[in-house]
Protein backbone atom coordinates (compact mmCIF):
# COMPACT_ATOMS: atom_id res chain seq x y z
CA UNK A 1 0.00 0.00 0.00
CA UNK A 2 2.71 2.38 0.64
CA UNK A 3 4.70 2.07 -2.43
CA UNK A 4 0.76 2.65 -4.28
CA UNK A 5 0.51 5.42 -2.08
CA UNK A 6 4.49 7.28 -2.86
CA UNK A 7 3.54 6.51 -6.93
CA UNK A 8 0.43 8.62 -5.82
CA UNK A 9 2.23 11.22 -4.39
CA UNK A 10 5.09 11.51 -6.88
CA UNK A 11 2.44 11.99 -9.60
CA UNK A 12 0.66 14.82 -7.67
CA UNK A 13 4.43 16.50 -7.59
CA UNK A 14 4.61 16.03 -11.05
CA UNK A 15 1.34 17.69 -11.77
CA UNK A 16 2.84 20.64 -9.66
CA UNK A 17 6.14 20.69 -11.09
CA UNK A 18 4.21 21.72 -14.59
CA UNK A 19 4.26 25.38 -12.65
CA UNK A 20 7.49 25.07 -13.10
CA UNK A 21 7.10 26.06 -16.84
CA UNK A 22 6.69 29.61 -15.66
CA UNK A 23 10.55 30.18 -15.73
CA UNK A 24 10.44 30.21 -19.41
CA UNK A 25 7.63 31.68 -19.86
CA UNK A 26 8.13 34.75 -17.07
CA UNK A 27 11.59 35.00 -18.82
CA UNK A 28 10.04 35.43 -21.87
CA UNK A 29 7.22 37.72 -20.90
CA UNK A 30 9.91 39.79 -19.25
CA UNK A 31 12.10 39.99 -22.22
CA UNK A 32 9.43 40.22 -24.96
CA UNK A 33 6.83 42.92 -22.91
CA UNK A 34 7.47 43.97 -19.42
CA UNK A 35 11.35 44.58 -19.42
CA UNK A 36 12.01 44.87 -15.55
CA UNK A 37 15.23 43.14 -16.00
CA UNK A 38 14.60 39.49 -14.55
CA UNK A 39 16.88 37.34 -14.94
CA UNK A 40 16.77 33.67 -14.82
CA UNK A 41 17.89 33.23 -11.34
CA UNK A 42 15.13 35.89 -10.27
CA UNK A 43 12.42 33.53 -11.43
CA UNK A 44 13.05 30.40 -10.45
CA UNK A 45 13.76 30.42 -6.73
CA UNK A 46 9.85 32.45 -6.72
CA UNK A 47 8.20 29.68 -8.99
CA UNK A 48 9.62 27.24 -6.88
CA UNK A 49 8.37 28.77 -4.12
CA UNK A 50 4.75 29.02 -5.55
CA UNK A 51 5.35 25.36 -6.67
CA UNK A 52 6.21 23.96 -3.28
CA UNK A 53 3.15 25.71 -1.65
CA UNK A 54 1.01 24.51 -4.57
CA UNK A 55 1.42 20.77 -3.52
CA UNK A 56 1.26 21.19 0.06
CA UNK A 57 -2.12 22.06 -0.61
CA UNK A 58 -2.74 20.05 -4.18
CA UNK A 59 -1.17 17.12 -2.17
CA UNK A 60 -3.45 17.03 0.87
CA UNK A 61 -6.71 18.16 -1.44
CA UNK A 62 -5.82 14.86 -2.93
CA UNK A 63 -5.28 12.60 0.06
CA UNK A 64 -8.57 10.35 -1.49
CA UNK A 65 -8.50 11.15 -4.86
CA UNK A 66 -7.42 8.24 -6.10
CA UNK A 67 -9.93 6.14 -4.29
CA UNK A 68 -12.65 8.51 -5.36
CA UNK A 69 -11.31 8.63 -9.20
CA UNK A 70 -11.02 4.99 -9.77
CA UNK A 71 -13.78 3.71 -7.80
CA UNK A 72 -11.99 2.11 -5.23
CA UNK A 73 -13.01 2.74 -2.00
CA UNK A 74 -14.98 -0.30 -1.53
CA UNK A 75 -11.97 -2.40 -2.20
CA UNK A 76 -9.54 -0.26 0.15
CA UNK A 77 -12.06 -0.43 2.88
CA UNK A 78 -12.01 -4.63 2.46
CA UNK A 79 -8.26 -4.85 2.85
CA UNK A 80 -6.99 -5.89 6.52
CA UNK A 81 -5.77 -2.78 7.36
CA UNK A 82 -7.25 -0.01 10.09
CA UNK A 83 -8.34 3.11 8.62
CA UNK A 84 -5.77 5.03 10.74
CA UNK A 85 -3.07 3.01 8.99
CA UNK A 86 -4.68 3.79 5.67
CA UNK A 87 -4.52 7.62 6.21
CA UNK A 88 -1.12 7.75 7.67
CA UNK A 89 0.01 5.54 4.73
CA UNK A 90 -1.00 8.38 2.34
CA UNK A 91 0.15 11.18 4.66
CA UNK A 92 3.78 10.07 5.13
CA UNK A 93 4.67 9.97 1.78
CA UNK A 94 3.29 13.37 0.86
CA UNK A 95 4.63 15.21 3.85
CA UNK A 96 8.09 13.48 3.29
CA UNK A 97 8.24 14.96 -0.12
CA UNK A 98 6.79 18.08 0.82
CA UNK A 99 9.92 18.44 3.76
CA UNK A 100 12.28 17.35 1.30
CA UNK A 101 11.48 19.36 -1.79
CA UNK A 102 11.50 22.31 1.39
CA UNK A 103 14.66 21.49 2.39
CA UNK A 104 16.23 20.87 -0.98
CA UNK A 105 14.99 24.21 -2.21
CA UNK A 106 16.37 25.91 1.09
CA UNK A 107 20.12 23.98 0.59
CA UNK A 108 20.18 25.14 -3.30
CA UNK A 109 19.07 28.52 -2.72
CA UNK A 110 21.41 28.77 0.19
CA UNK A 111 18.97 30.10 2.49
CA UNK A 112 19.14 28.16 5.33
CA UNK A 113 16.43 26.01 7.08
CA UNK A 114 13.42 28.28 7.23
CA UNK A 115 11.03 26.58 10.41
CA UNK A 116 8.30 29.01 10.02
CA UNK A 117 7.72 28.35 6.36
CA UNK A 118 7.60 24.84 6.93
CA UNK A 119 5.62 25.02 9.97
CA UNK A 120 3.05 26.86 7.35
CA UNK A 121 3.75 24.82 4.45
CA UNK A 122 2.46 21.32 7.11
CA UNK A 123 -0.19 23.81 8.30
CA UNK A 124 -1.38 24.33 4.73
CA UNK A 125 -1.03 20.63 3.61
CA UNK A 126 -3.25 19.83 6.87
CA UNK A 127 -5.73 22.14 6.15
CA UNK A 128 -5.98 20.83 2.50
CA UNK A 129 -6.17 17.23 3.73
CA UNK A 130 -8.98 17.87 6.09
CA UNK A 131 -11.24 18.95 3.29
CA UNK A 132 -10.00 15.92 1.26
CA UNK A 133 -12.71 13.42 1.75
CA UNK A 134 -15.60 16.11 2.10
CA UNK A 135 -14.21 17.75 -1.95
CA UNK A 136 -14.23 15.97 -5.13
CA UNK A 137 -12.90 18.19 -7.32
CA UNK A 138 -9.27 19.36 -7.04
CA UNK A 139 -9.94 22.81 -7.69
CA UNK A 140 -12.86 23.49 -5.39
CA UNK A 141 -10.51 22.11 -2.52
CA UNK A 142 -7.80 24.44 -3.62
CA UNK A 143 -10.43 27.02 -3.37
CA UNK A 144 -10.95 26.09 0.16
CA UNK A 145 -8.24 26.46 1.68
CA UNK A 146 -7.35 29.48 0.62
CA UNK A 147 -10.84 30.27 1.82
CA UNK A 148 -10.21 28.64 5.19
CA UNK A 149 -6.54 30.50 5.26
CA UNK A 150 -8.38 33.84 4.99
CA UNK A 151 -10.77 32.67 7.17
CA UNK A 152 -8.41 31.77 9.42
CA UNK A 153 -5.77 34.92 8.94
CA UNK A 154 -9.09 37.53 9.30
CA UNK A 155 -10.49 35.02 12.71
CA UNK A 156 -6.79 35.63 14.45
CA UNK A 157 -6.62 39.17 14.48
CA UNK A 158 -10.51 39.40 15.00
CA UNK A 159 -10.37 37.16 18.39
CA UNK A 160 -7.36 38.61 19.42
CA UNK A 161 -9.24 42.01 19.20
CA UNK A 162 -12.63 40.47 20.96
CA UNK A 163 -10.32 38.80 23.71
CA UNK A 164 -8.49 42.47 24.49
CA UNK A 165 -11.44 44.31 24.52
CA UNK A 166 -13.10 41.75 27.27
CA UNK A 167 -10.06 42.12 29.62
CA UNK A 168 -8.93 38.48 28.58
CA UNK A 169 -5.20 39.38 26.89
CA UNK A 170 -3.45 42.99 27.68
CA UNK A 171 -2.51 43.29 24.42
CA UNK A 172 -4.29 43.81 20.75
CA UNK A 173 -1.10 42.42 18.68
CA UNK A 174 -0.96 39.15 20.76
CA UNK A 175 0.11 37.09 18.15
CA UNK A 176 -0.74 33.93 19.11
CA UNK A 177 -3.12 33.92 21.10
CA UNK A 178 -4.72 34.86 17.98
CA UNK A 179 -3.50 32.31 15.92
CA UNK A 180 -4.37 29.59 18.76
CA UNK A 181 -8.35 30.70 18.73
CA UNK A 182 -8.23 30.72 15.31
CA UNK A 183 -6.83 27.16 15.29
CA UNK A 184 -9.67 25.72 17.84
CA UNK A 185 -12.38 27.41 16.04
CA UNK A 186 -11.54 26.95 12.72
CA UNK A 187 -9.41 24.01 11.56
CA UNK A 188 -9.80 22.13 15.29
CA UNK A 189 -13.25 21.23 14.15
CA UNK A 190 -12.89 20.84 10.36
CA UNK A 191 -10.21 18.26 11.64
CA UNK A 192 -12.07 16.76 13.97
CA UNK A 193 -14.54 16.48 11.48
CA UNK A 194 -12.12 14.43 9.22
CA UNK A 195 -10.94 12.03 11.65
CA UNK A 196 -14.39 11.34 12.57
CA UNK A 197 -15.46 10.56 9.22
CA UNK A 198 -12.15 8.74 8.46
CA UNK A 199 -12.92 6.84 11.52
CA UNK A 200 -16.19 5.85 10.20
CA UNK A 201 -15.98 5.22 6.48
CA UNK A 202 -17.73 3.21 4.77
CA UNK A 203 -18.23 2.30 0.91
CA UNK A 204 -21.30 4.12 0.51
CA UNK A 205 -22.10 7.23 -0.90
CA UNK A 206 -19.70 9.92 0.70
CA UNK A 207 -22.73 12.56 1.09
CA UNK A 208 -24.19 10.65 3.08
CA UNK A 209 -21.36 10.68 5.86
CA UNK A 210 -20.26 14.03 5.73
CA UNK A 211 -22.57 14.75 9.10
CA UNK A 212 -19.72 15.73 11.27
CA UNK A 213 -18.82 18.16 8.41
CA UNK A 214 -21.96 19.44 8.97
CA UNK A 215 -22.14 19.69 12.58
CA UNK A 216 -19.00 20.29 14.16
CA UNK A 217 -17.09 22.60 11.31
CA UNK A 218 -19.99 24.29 9.12
CA UNK A 219 -21.17 26.01 12.77
CA UNK A 220 -18.04 26.88 13.89
CA UNK A 221 -17.05 28.22 10.31
CA UNK A 222 -20.12 30.38 10.66
CA UNK A 223 -19.75 31.73 14.02
CA UNK A 224 -15.99 32.97 12.82
CA UNK A 225 -17.16 34.49 9.75
CA UNK A 226 -20.24 36.58 12.23
CA UNK A 227 -17.66 37.43 14.32
CA UNK A 228 -15.10 38.59 11.49
CA UNK A 229 -18.47 40.85 9.87
CA UNK A 230 -19.44 41.86 13.42
CA UNK A 231 -15.91 42.76 14.55
CA UNK A 232 -12.76 43.12 12.33
CA UNK A 233 -13.81 46.60 11.12
CA UNK A 234 -13.28 47.58 14.94
CA UNK A 235 -10.48 45.80 15.28
CA UNK A 236 -9.05 47.92 12.18
CA UNK A 237 -9.78 50.91 13.37
CA UNK A 238 -8.47 50.52 17.04
CA UNK A 239 -5.30 49.39 15.47
CA UNK A 240 -5.51 52.58 13.27
CA UNK A 241 -5.50 50.15 9.90
CA UNK A 242 -9.04 51.49 9.05
CA UNK A 243 -8.82 55.09 6.58
CA UNK B 1 -20.07 -19.57 13.34
CA UNK B 2 -20.52 -16.14 11.79
CA UNK B 3 -23.09 -14.47 14.31
CA UNK B 4 -24.89 -11.20 13.14
CA UNK B 5 -26.98 -10.48 15.96
CA UNK B 6 -29.55 -7.21 16.18
CA UNK B 7 -28.15 -5.54 13.20
CA UNK B 8 -29.11 -2.15 12.36
CA UNK B 9 -28.18 -0.26 9.54
CA UNK B 10 -29.84 2.15 7.10
CA UNK B 11 -28.44 4.31 3.89
CA UNK B 12 -29.20 8.00 5.52
CA UNK B 13 -33.23 8.00 6.30
CA UNK B 14 -33.75 4.86 4.45
CA UNK B 15 -33.40 1.80 6.86
CA UNK B 16 -32.68 -1.40 5.16
CA UNK B 17 -32.11 -3.70 8.80
CA UNK B 18 -33.34 -2.88 12.24
CA UNK B 19 -33.14 -5.81 14.83
CA UNK B 20 -31.46 -8.60 11.95
CA UNK B 21 -30.09 -11.98 13.25
CA UNK B 22 -28.55 -14.44 11.39
CA UNK B 23 -26.10 -17.48 12.06
CA UNK B 24 -24.09 -18.92 9.74
CA UNK B 25 -22.07 -21.88 10.62
CA UNK B 26 -18.75 -22.70 9.47
CA UNK B 27 -18.11 -24.40 6.32
CA UNK B 28 -21.94 -23.64 5.20
CA UNK B 29 -22.68 -22.54 1.61
CA UNK B 30 -25.79 -20.65 1.67
CA UNK B 31 -27.42 -18.67 -1.29
CA UNK B 32 -28.79 -15.19 0.04
CA UNK B 33 -31.80 -14.04 -2.45
CA UNK B 34 -34.49 -11.60 -2.68
CA UNK B 35 -36.19 -9.01 -4.49
CA UNK B 36 -33.87 -6.32 -5.88
CA UNK B 37 -32.92 -3.47 -3.19
CA UNK B 38 -33.53 -5.89 -0.59
CA UNK B 39 -30.39 -5.50 1.21
CA UNK B 40 -28.29 -8.40 -0.05
CA UNK B 41 -25.74 -6.50 -1.27
CA UNK B 42 -25.96 -4.22 1.77
CA UNK B 43 -25.64 -7.68 3.97
CA UNK B 44 -22.67 -8.80 1.96
CA UNK B 45 -20.61 -5.68 2.67
CA UNK B 46 -21.61 -5.81 6.20
CA UNK B 47 -19.64 -8.99 7.23
CA UNK B 48 -17.08 -7.95 4.78
CA UNK B 49 -16.32 -4.72 6.61
CA UNK B 50 -16.86 -2.01 4.35
CA UNK B 51 -19.93 -0.95 5.52
CA UNK B 52 -20.27 -0.51 9.17
CA UNK B 53 -23.78 -1.11 11.61
CA UNK B 54 -25.39 1.24 13.34
CA UNK B 55 -25.80 -0.96 15.95
CA UNK B 56 -25.37 -4.44 16.72
CA UNK B 57 -22.85 -6.91 16.37
CA UNK B 58 -20.92 -9.51 14.01
CA UNK B 59 -18.83 -12.09 15.61
CA UNK B 60 -16.72 -14.39 13.76
CA UNK B 61 -15.51 -17.60 14.02
CA UNK B 62 -12.74 -17.79 16.27
CA UNK B 63 -10.32 -19.06 13.28
CA UNK B 64 -10.42 -16.07 11.66
CA UNK B 65 -8.20 -14.25 14.01
CA UNK B 66 -8.01 -10.65 15.50
CA UNK B 67 -8.33 -8.96 11.87
CA UNK B 68 -11.42 -11.24 9.93
CA UNK B 69 -10.65 -9.20 6.70
CA UNK B 70 -7.42 -10.96 6.33
CA UNK B 71 -9.76 -14.19 5.80
CA UNK B 72 -12.39 -13.13 3.78
CA UNK B 73 -13.15 -13.09 0.10
CA UNK B 74 -14.96 -10.80 -0.66
CA UNK B 75 -16.00 -9.49 -4.62
CA UNK B 76 -19.08 -7.20 -4.88
CA UNK B 77 -21.06 -6.51 -7.86
CA UNK B 78 -19.26 -3.00 -7.96
CA UNK B 79 -16.14 -4.94 -8.66
CA UNK B 80 -14.27 -2.50 -6.77
CA UNK B 81 -10.38 -1.94 -7.80
CA UNK B 82 -7.81 0.67 -8.25
CA UNK B 83 -8.40 0.87 -11.92
CA UNK B 84 -5.72 3.31 -12.83
CA UNK B 85 -3.45 0.39 -12.09
CA UNK B 86 -2.34 -2.76 -14.55
CA UNK B 87 -3.22 -5.93 -14.32
CA UNK B 88 0.05 -6.82 -12.62
CA UNK B 89 0.37 -3.98 -10.19
CA UNK B 90 -3.19 -4.22 -9.10
CA UNK B 91 -1.91 -8.14 -8.49
CA UNK B 92 1.51 -6.92 -6.74
CA UNK B 93 -0.65 -4.22 -4.72
CA UNK B 94 -3.05 -7.54 -3.41
CA UNK B 95 0.36 -9.57 -2.64
CA UNK B 96 1.96 -6.54 -0.84
CA UNK B 97 -1.59 -5.91 1.39
CA UNK B 98 -2.16 -9.91 1.69
CA UNK B 99 1.42 -10.70 2.60
CA UNK B 100 1.59 -13.04 -0.70
CA UNK B 101 4.50 -13.90 -2.23
CA UNK B 102 2.86 -14.49 -5.49
CA UNK B 103 -1.01 -15.30 -6.32
CA UNK B 104 -2.10 -18.69 -8.70
CA UNK B 105 -3.24 -16.71 -11.91
CA UNK B 106 -4.32 -19.74 -13.65
CA UNK B 107 -7.86 -18.03 -14.34
CA UNK B 108 -6.44 -14.98 -15.30
CA UNK B 109 -4.01 -16.58 -17.69
CA UNK B 110 -6.68 -19.00 -19.20
CA UNK B 111 -8.58 -15.47 -20.24
CA UNK B 112 -5.52 -14.38 -21.65
CA UNK B 113 -5.63 -10.45 -20.16
CA UNK B 114 -2.30 -9.14 -20.55
CA UNK B 115 -0.62 -7.89 -17.32
CA UNK B 116 0.28 -4.36 -18.67
CA UNK B 117 -3.71 -3.72 -19.24
CA UNK B 118 -4.89 -1.28 -17.28
CA UNK B 119 -8.06 -2.74 -14.75
CA UNK B 120 -10.41 0.10 -16.47
CA UNK B 121 -9.32 -1.48 -19.93
CA UNK B 122 -10.69 -4.72 -18.89
CA UNK B 123 -14.43 -5.89 -19.81
CA UNK B 124 -16.67 -6.81 -16.71
CA UNK B 125 -15.62 -10.43 -17.30
CA UNK B 126 -12.06 -10.10 -16.77
CA UNK B 127 -12.37 -7.81 -14.09
CA UNK B 128 -14.83 -10.22 -12.68
CA UNK B 129 -12.29 -13.00 -13.27
CA UNK B 130 -8.99 -10.70 -11.88
CA UNK B 131 -10.52 -10.30 -8.58
CA UNK B 132 -11.90 -13.94 -8.02
CA UNK B 133 -8.25 -14.99 -8.95
CA UNK B 134 -7.11 -12.68 -6.34
CA UNK B 135 -9.57 -13.52 -3.64
CA UNK B 136 -9.32 -17.03 -4.23
CA UNK B 137 -5.77 -16.74 -3.70
CA UNK B 138 -6.03 -16.01 -0.15
CA UNK B 139 -7.54 -19.54 1.05
CA UNK B 140 -10.31 -17.75 2.21
CA UNK B 141 -12.75 -18.49 5.38
CA UNK B 142 -15.12 -16.74 4.02
CA UNK B 143 -16.11 -16.00 0.50
CA UNK B 144 -18.69 -13.31 -0.22
CA UNK B 145 -19.80 -13.52 -3.69
CA UNK B 146 -22.26 -10.68 -4.41
CA UNK B 147 -24.14 -11.20 -8.28
CA UNK B 148 -21.35 -11.49 -10.26
CA UNK B 149 -20.82 -15.27 -11.88
CA UNK B 150 -23.16 -14.29 -14.45
CA UNK B 151 -21.36 -11.79 -15.74
CA UNK B 152 -18.50 -14.28 -17.19
CA UNK B 153 -18.78 -16.42 -19.86
CA UNK B 154 -20.21 -20.14 -19.52
CA UNK B 155 -17.12 -21.97 -19.89
CA UNK B 156 -15.04 -19.56 -17.27
CA UNK B 157 -18.06 -19.88 -14.91
CA UNK B 158 -17.85 -23.30 -14.76
CA UNK B 159 -13.74 -22.92 -14.37
CA UNK B 160 -14.47 -20.64 -11.03
CA UNK B 161 -17.10 -23.32 -10.35
CA UNK B 162 -14.30 -26.17 -10.21
CA UNK B 163 -11.59 -23.94 -8.11
CA UNK B 164 -14.77 -23.03 -5.90
CA UNK B 165 -15.08 -26.72 -5.39
CA UNK B 166 -11.67 -27.48 -4.76
CA UNK B 167 -11.47 -24.76 -2.63
CA UNK B 168 -14.43 -26.11 -0.77
CA UNK B 169 -13.16 -29.41 -0.90
CA UNK B 170 -9.47 -28.56 0.60
CA UNK B 171 -10.71 -26.67 3.58
CA UNK B 172 -14.38 -25.42 5.59
CA UNK B 173 -14.80 -22.58 3.74
CA UNK B 174 -17.90 -20.69 4.50
CA UNK B 175 -19.56 -19.12 1.52
CA UNK B 176 -22.34 -16.65 1.13
CA UNK B 177 -23.25 -15.62 -1.94
CA UNK B 178 -26.00 -12.98 -3.57
CA UNK B 179 -27.14 -14.22 -6.87
CA UNK B 180 -30.40 -14.07 -8.97
CA UNK B 181 -29.14 -16.89 -11.05
CA UNK B 182 -29.06 -20.49 -9.34
CA UNK B 183 -28.75 -22.67 -12.33
CA UNK B 184 -24.79 -23.42 -12.22
CA UNK B 185 -24.58 -22.97 -8.42
CA UNK B 186 -27.31 -25.37 -7.17
CA UNK B 187 -25.59 -28.09 -6.97
CA UNK B 188 -23.31 -26.58 -4.61
CA UNK B 189 -26.12 -24.65 -2.10
CA UNK B 190 -27.16 -26.19 0.70
CA UNK B 191 -29.09 -23.76 2.71
CA UNK B 192 -31.37 -20.83 1.11
CA UNK B 193 -31.86 -17.50 2.87
CA UNK B 194 -34.79 -15.71 1.38
CA UNK B 195 -34.65 -11.75 2.48
CA UNK B 196 -37.63 -9.59 2.46
CA UNK B 197 -37.77 -6.19 4.48
CA UNK B 198 -34.66 -6.25 6.17
CA UNK B 199 -35.68 -9.48 7.91
CA UNK B 200 -35.52 -13.05 6.87
CA UNK B 201 -38.51 -14.55 5.06
CA UNK B 202 -37.53 -17.94 4.48
CA UNK B 203 -34.29 -20.02 5.66
CA UNK B 204 -34.08 -23.65 5.07
CA UNK B 205 -31.74 -26.32 4.10
CA UNK B 206 -32.20 -26.56 -0.07
CA UNK B 207 -33.60 -30.22 0.11
CA UNK B 208 -36.10 -29.44 2.78
CA UNK B 209 -37.02 -26.45 1.05
CA UNK B 210 -37.63 -28.57 -2.75
CA UNK B 211 -39.85 -30.55 -0.67
CA UNK B 212 -42.18 -27.74 1.09
CA UNK B 213 -42.36 -25.68 -2.23
CA UNK B 214 -44.42 -27.24 -4.97
CA UNK B 215 -46.34 -26.17 -7.85
CA UNK B 216 -49.22 -27.38 -8.13
CA UNK B 217 -51.64 -27.32 -11.30
CA UNK B 218 -55.23 -26.77 -10.81
CA UNK B 219 -58.46 -25.08 -11.91
CA UNK B 220 -59.35 -23.41 -8.20
CA UNK B 221 -56.95 -21.97 -5.58
CA UNK B 222 -55.91 -25.37 -3.43
CA UNK B 223 -57.87 -25.34 0.16
CA UNK B 224 -55.72 -24.69 2.93
CA UNK B 225 -52.01 -24.42 1.84
CA UNK B 226 -50.38 -21.12 1.48
CA UNK B 227 -50.12 -19.53 -1.93
CA UNK B 228 -47.25 -17.58 -2.42
CA UNK B 229 -47.95 -16.38 -6.15
CA UNK B 230 -50.11 -17.89 -9.20
CA UNK B 231 -49.95 -17.69 -12.64
CA UNK B 232 -53.69 -17.66 -14.03
CA UNK B 233 -54.64 -19.73 -17.28
CA UNK B 234 -58.05 -20.15 -18.97
CA UNK B 235 -58.59 -23.88 -17.75
CA UNK B 236 -55.67 -24.65 -15.20
CA UNK B 237 -53.51 -22.14 -13.14
CA UNK B 238 -50.72 -22.77 -11.90
CA UNK B 239 -50.26 -22.23 -8.35
CA UNK B 240 -47.12 -21.95 -6.34
CA UNK B 241 -47.10 -22.79 -2.76
CA UNK B 242 -45.04 -22.86 0.49
CA UNK B 243 -45.40 -25.01 3.00
CA UNK B 244 -46.39 -27.84 0.77
CA UNK B 245 -48.58 -30.46 2.87
CA UNK B 246 -48.04 -34.53 2.27
CA UNK B 247 -51.48 -35.00 3.21
CA UNK B 248 -53.06 -32.10 1.92
CA UNK B 249 -56.65 -33.28 0.72
CA UNK B 250 -56.23 -32.10 -2.87
CA UNK B 251 -57.97 -33.98 -6.16
CA UNK B 252 -57.72 -33.25 -9.33
CA UNK B 253 -54.70 -31.46 -8.99
CA UNK B 254 -51.12 -32.26 -10.41
CA UNK B 255 -48.27 -31.78 -8.16
CA UNK B 256 -45.06 -30.43 -9.82
CA UNK B 257 -41.26 -30.43 -8.13
CA UNK B 258 -39.34 -27.31 -8.58
CA UNK B 259 -35.77 -26.45 -9.19
CA UNK B 260 -34.10 -23.90 -6.76
CA UNK B 261 -34.80 -20.67 -9.62
CA UNK B 262 -38.33 -21.94 -9.94
CA UNK B 263 -38.63 -21.66 -6.46
CA UNK B 264 -36.69 -17.99 -5.89
CA UNK B 265 -39.08 -16.54 -8.58
CA UNK B 266 -42.23 -17.88 -6.37
CA UNK B 267 -41.14 -16.23 -3.06
CA UNK B 268 -40.04 -12.95 -5.56
CA UNK B 269 -43.34 -13.03 -7.26
CA UNK B 270 -45.67 -13.23 -4.65
CA UNK B 271 -43.81 -10.02 -2.71
CA UNK B 272 -43.90 -8.48 -5.89
CA UNK B 273 -48.10 -9.11 -6.40
CA UNK B 274 -48.68 -8.30 -2.98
Amino acid sequence: MLRKEVRDALRRLAECLILLVAVPLGYIWDRAIVHYGWRFVDIVPAVFTATIFLFAVYSGVSLFSSEKKDRALEYMLSLPVSRSKIVLAKVVPRLSILVGLWGGFAILAGKGWNWIILVFLLFLFFIAASLSIAIDSAVIGLLGVFLLFGAFDLSSSTLTFVAWKLGLISSIHNVWFGWTAAGVLILGPFAAAFLLVIRNLQAMPLRLQMRPYYRLALPSFLVVIFLILKFFGAYLAATGRLG
Amino acid sequence: MLSIRDLHFSYGKRSVYTGFNLDIPAGQICLLTGINGVGKSTLLRLIAGVLRPKKGTIVYPETMGGEPRRKIGFISDQLSLYESLTVDQTIRFHCDVFGLDRIDDRLIRLTKIEGGRRVKELSTGQRTILHLNMILSLDPELLLIDEVIHSIDAYLRRVFLEELIALIARKRVTVLMANLNFHDIEALIERVILLKSGTIAVDEPIETLKKKVKKIIAPAPPAGLTILSQRPFPDRSEYYVYPYLENSALRDVEVVDLDLTEIVAAFIGGEYAA
